[in-house]
């Protein structure tokens, strides 16, 4: 018997999505992969898979399931969002919040509430999900139509199949402290290094880049932010370089003066120069920005930003380290509205 | 090598390190590149997830949990003094290329531009033995020179939103080659039935920067017959040895 989960509404766009398909850039291949891999990891490690395995990376606003196998384990992470599960004979749904995992039987309908504190979230399901493994990766590259669902996003009507066909009752994890947020509120500050091509840029391009708010356009896509914003002026060297490399968060800046910042999904080369890099810590916060969002930009040293990344790391797994099973959803309850000092 | 080398290692985050070998399209300065990217490979060094060749630069690509860059600029500065004598084996490709006027969709406007009979352009195509600079953009898609005869070309002054997979085209003095059907703005002047890129072959690619490719004059008749036998799985892409 085949393991389902049947999509009843796709979602915006929700697609199969892992930390991304590395190793065949030098061909060209799309890196890919999830937009807030820090949430991927811990819906991972919730439901009680590797950290980086597949789950279902969802954007702007959440699709619909129904079980179609025996059971399923799921969490979501990455915002203020909830799984709205149905009860048969009961008007009102059950509630799961985000940082919770949850395990139902073949034929419940649920879906993944509103959220608006992020751009995104993810839902993870335990085992992972029966698709195909192209070039080392389960991810969807949507540009070049493969990996993940037949490679695309998630439409009502897809069966998606489900590596196992049932899971075991067991206590469900819970993050209760919450301490992981996602938030688009305010002005975000996004990390960057400097470089490659900083002197292709005006002193006062330079100054006015670190100085000024930039506001991501809803021209932006899973290939990159386009940002507006102050205009940056080149330097007398122009604004066409022979091809280089890119990687994601590199921060290009064409003709018009306007930077993008080149997400998961971007070109592997190009000519426009690149006046900064994003860290790796802060590319999960940049994928929870949407149109809108407003950031600002603070610089560190390639060594600093490295030194980030290792402190990230050991913070990820501490929190990792304050998820604790429950018995039941009363439990549940009394966990969160602790963490919330609601409660002693 | 004759190439003056003004070895630079630009950041690029704290997941990257860019070697930059130069900022000009030159043959030996790209193989330089090539050749630390083996020289990389070779050495596997901790830390390094994957490098990228580019015209001038290597990409590095490292965990800045198992290294830094600090510490990856002395290796590969190491590297790249040692670098020279790799013996690296060179493909020369020979591409069927069917320049039929279904496929030439540009040839006409490049005759016009540059004063020049069509039959001239295609032979000029055909009679050069054409290298590989880089594998780059999306999807594999295929740089190579040198065609001074075409530095004049621009690119179309408003790019197509589709050309078929297979489009070999070209504009100052370069060529590209469109694995998959795409947008772009290079004069198109024929369609190759060639394997050029699969996801589900690995590599996806057959190609590597330094490698050449001397086009050979297919006619409609038989380009049909190659994308069948590619379809099927049953062509293989013929080369010769080079050095």
């Amino acid at each position: 018997m085949s393991a389902l989960m049947k999509v009843t509404e796709g979602g915006f766009c929700t697609t199969v999505q892992d930390l991304g398909r590395f190793g065949c850039q030098a061909m060209a291949v799309p890196v890919c992969g999830v937009r807030d891999a820090d949430a991927l990891r811990l819906a991972n490690r919730l439901v009680g898979n590797e950290e980086g395995m597949e789950g279902l990376d969802i954007i702007f606003s959440g699709p619909a399931f129904e079980v179609a196998t025996d059971s399923v384990r799921i969490a979501l992470a990455g915002a203020e969002v909830a799984l709205e599960i149905e009860v048969p004979g009961a008007k009102k749904k059950r509630l799961i919040p985000a940082g919770e995992s949850v395990r139902l039987e073949r034929g419940t309908r649920f879906a993944v509430g509103s959220f608006s504190n992020s751009f995104c979230c993810v839902l993870a399901v335990e085992g992972g999900f029966a698709v195909e493994k192209i070039l080392g990766s389960r991810c969807t590259c949507l540009a070049g139509k493969f990996g993940g669902f037949e490679g695309r996003r998630l439409q009502a009507g897809d069966s998606l199949p489900l590596e196992l066909e049932g899971v075991v009752t067991r206590p469900e994890r819970l993050l209760a402290g919450w301490f992981y947020r996602g938030g688009t509120d305010g002005s975000t500050m996004i990390r960057v290094v400097p470089g490659p091509q900083e002197e292709y840029f005006t002193a006062e391009a330079r100054e006015i880049f670190y100085a000024s708010r930039y506001t991501v356009t809803a021209q932006s896509n899973s290939m990159g932010l386009r940002l507006e914003g102050p205009a940056l002026r080149h330097s007398s060297r122009g604004f066409n370089l022979v091809s280089d490399g890119i990687v994601t968060g590199s921060i290009q800046v064409p003709g018009n003066g306007m930077p993008i910042i080149l997400f998961n999904d971007h070109q592997i080369t190009g000519g426009y120069p690149k006046i900064a890099t994003v860290i790796s810590s802060d590319l999960s916060t940049l994928g929870r920005l949407g149109p809108g969002a407003e950031i600002f930009f603070k610089p560190l040293t390639a060594a600093a930003a490295e030194q980030v990344r290792r402190n990230h790391e050991h913070h990820f797994q501490q929190m990792c380290g304050q998820i604790c099973e429950v018995q039941s959803s009363k439990e549940a309850l009394a966990l969160r509205l602790a963490a919330c000092n609601l409660l002693n | 090598m004759a190439v003056p080398l003004a070895l630079e290692f630009l950041s690029c985050g704290d997941t990257a390190l860019c070697v930059q070998f130069g900022e000009v399209v030159d043959r030996d300065l790209c193989l330089r590149v090539v050749e630390l990217k083996e020289a990389v490979s070779r050495a596997a060094l901790p830390g390094v997830v994957e490098t990228v060749p580019t015209y001038r630069s290597l990409l590095v690509h490292y965990n800045p949990l198992q290294t830094s860059a600090e510490e990856l600029k002395d290796a590969l500065a190491g590297l790249v003094e040692g670098g020279s004598n790799v013996e690296r084996e060179v493909k020369r490709w020979l591409m069927p290329l069917c320049c039929d006027s279904e496929f030439a969709w540009d040839l006409a406007d490049l005759s016009t531009q540059l004063q020049r009979s069509e039959l001239e352009i295609r032979q000029i195509l055909f009679d050069t033995e054409l290298f590989i600079y880089m594998i780059g953009f999306t999807m594999g898609l295929l740089y190579f020179g040198d065609l001074p005869q075409f530095q004049q070309v621009s690119r179309r002054t408003s790019p197509r939103t589709k050309l078929a997979a297979g489009s070999v085209a070209v504009a100052q003095g370069s060529g590209v080659i469109y694995p998959v059907e795409s947008p772009g703005g290079w004069n198109v002047i024929g369609n190759t039935a060639a394997p050029l890129f699969d996801v589900r072959r690995d590599p996806p690619s057959l190609f590597t920067p330094g490698d050449t490719i001397r086009f050979q004059a297919v006619g409609r008749v038989e380009h049909e017959r190659i994308a069948e036998a590619v379809a099927r799985g049953e062509y293989e892409l013929q080369w010769e040895a080079g050095k």
